[in-house]
């Protein structure tokens, strides 16, 4: 309701004025037309910071001047590297091959072989004894998914299989048995 | 005291214009076959000449002479500045040690030097008198670049590029005896004592 005060003094009334428009703003603020915060159940949108109007303007300028000003901050040699300061990089210590000094001897079979990497000689060995033991294990089962639930034994020439390898499958290798392969 | 320091190549290089068997075909009923029959498919390059050098021989009190055996292979399908790594590696080592090295390099050039060298060795010993296996150092190990063959090589676009494929040549020398001990290495004081030398040996020009 609209309160009419009688003929206030000039200070006064103008002070009251200011503060009903305050006031207006605060309830109405449609009411005015001018620019204000939104009204009502508003979503919570992220929106750009800044206001769309005065970036469109610049947006296709944006790329050509970028595109334009990288080639002339792009770095590129100013002079052609001479041969000798070519060599001093190539034959730095640093680049040439370091000797290795972690080489022995095997004490099986004699060959080179890394500290702390098998023999590839008696890997090469092992490996061949091996896939010929695979061999018979696929002629025993015959195909895949066969493979028993019990413990495999391999056995070579002329030997028997022991009491504590009773219900153990027994595989039967035609050869003599490698002085390496040790039967417990 | 004159003698031939390349007996059998200056034989051949007096004698090779004149080939007998050239003039026996013109009045014999056979006629000239004109296949190759000659063994030698490439020119031969200047190091593997090297091992035809025949010398003279030596007097009662001279030092024995080391042998030295020069072997090489070429086109290897591999970088020549990659392989001139390997060649710094084994350079001035005895022939185990740099074998060692080259067994457990993970580079593509070691296989290729390995073989070269365990030729290098089986020919020593069968061809030129050396006694012990192991008794022989690298000399001298280079890398030289062999026939190069451009390609083009597509990129995106409809843009192409220009390849090389490269390929090298490797020369090994193997001499018999133990590898010398390695150079102490420059010190200041070495250098210092240098400079005044070369201080020293000044003369004075255009004067009495």
């Amino acid at each position: 309701a609209l309160l009419v005060v009688s003929a206030p003094l000039p200070r006064l009334r103008g002070l009251f004025q200011r503060c009903w428009e305050r006031l207006e703003r605060g309830l109405f603020p449609g009411s005015s037309g001018g620019l204000s915060l939104p009204w009502g159940p508003a979503l919570a949108v992220q929106g750009p910071a800044f206001l769309p109007e005065p970036v469109s303007e610049a947006r296709e300028g944006d790329e050509a001047p970028s595109f334009l000003d990288s080639i002339l901050w792009m770095a590129a040699p100013k002079k052609r590297r001479t041969i000798e300061v070519n060599r001093c990089r190539r034959r730095n210590p640093n680049k040439l091959i370091k000797i290795k000094r972690n080489i022995d001897v095997c004490p099986e079979c004699g060959n080179l072989k890394q500290k702390h990497v098998l023999c590839g000689y008696c890997y090469k060995k092992v490996k061949a004894e091996t896939r010929l033991i695979r061999l018979e294990i696929q002629k025993k089962e015959g195909g895949p998914f066969n493979t028993p639930t019990v413990e495999t034994v391999v056995l070579y020439d002329g030997e028997k299989p022991r009491e504590e390898d009773g219900g153990k499958r027994i595989i039967e290798r035609a050869s003599k048995r490698p002085s390496w392969f040790i039967q417990n | 005291l004159c003698y031939f320091p390349a007996g059998s190549a200056w034989a051949c290089g007096l004698l090779g214009w004149a080939r007998p068997e050239r003039w026996l075909a013109l009045g014999s009923l056979f006629p000239l076959s004109c296949i190759h029959t000659s063994t030698s498919l490439q020119k031969l390059g200047n190091w593997e000449k090297k091992n035809r050098i025949v010398y003279p021989p030596q007097l009662p009190g001279e030092p024995r002479r080391p042998a030295e055996i020069y072997h090489c292979r070429r086109e290897i399908k591999y970088s020549k500045d990659k392989m001139w790594y390997l060649a710094k590696l084994i350079k001035g080592m005895s022939i185990d040690q740099a074998l060692a090295q080259l067994e457990f390099s993970d580079k593509k050039g070691a296989k290729v030097i390995k073989e070269v060298l365990l030729e290098a060795q089986d020919m020593a010993v069968r061809n030129h008198n050396v006694e012990f296996k192991s008794n022989l150092h690298i000399a001298e190990s280079l890398t030289g670049r062999g026939r190069y063959v451009k390609r083009i090589r597509y990129h995106g676009k409809g843009m192409f590029g220009i390849m090389k494929i490269v390929r090298c040549h490797y020369f090994v020398k193997l001499v018999e005896g133990p590898p010398p001990p390695p150079e102490p290495p420059r010190t200041g004081f070495d250098q210092a004592k240098e400079y005044v030398q070369q201080l020293r040996s000044r003369t004075l020009v255009n004067t009495l």
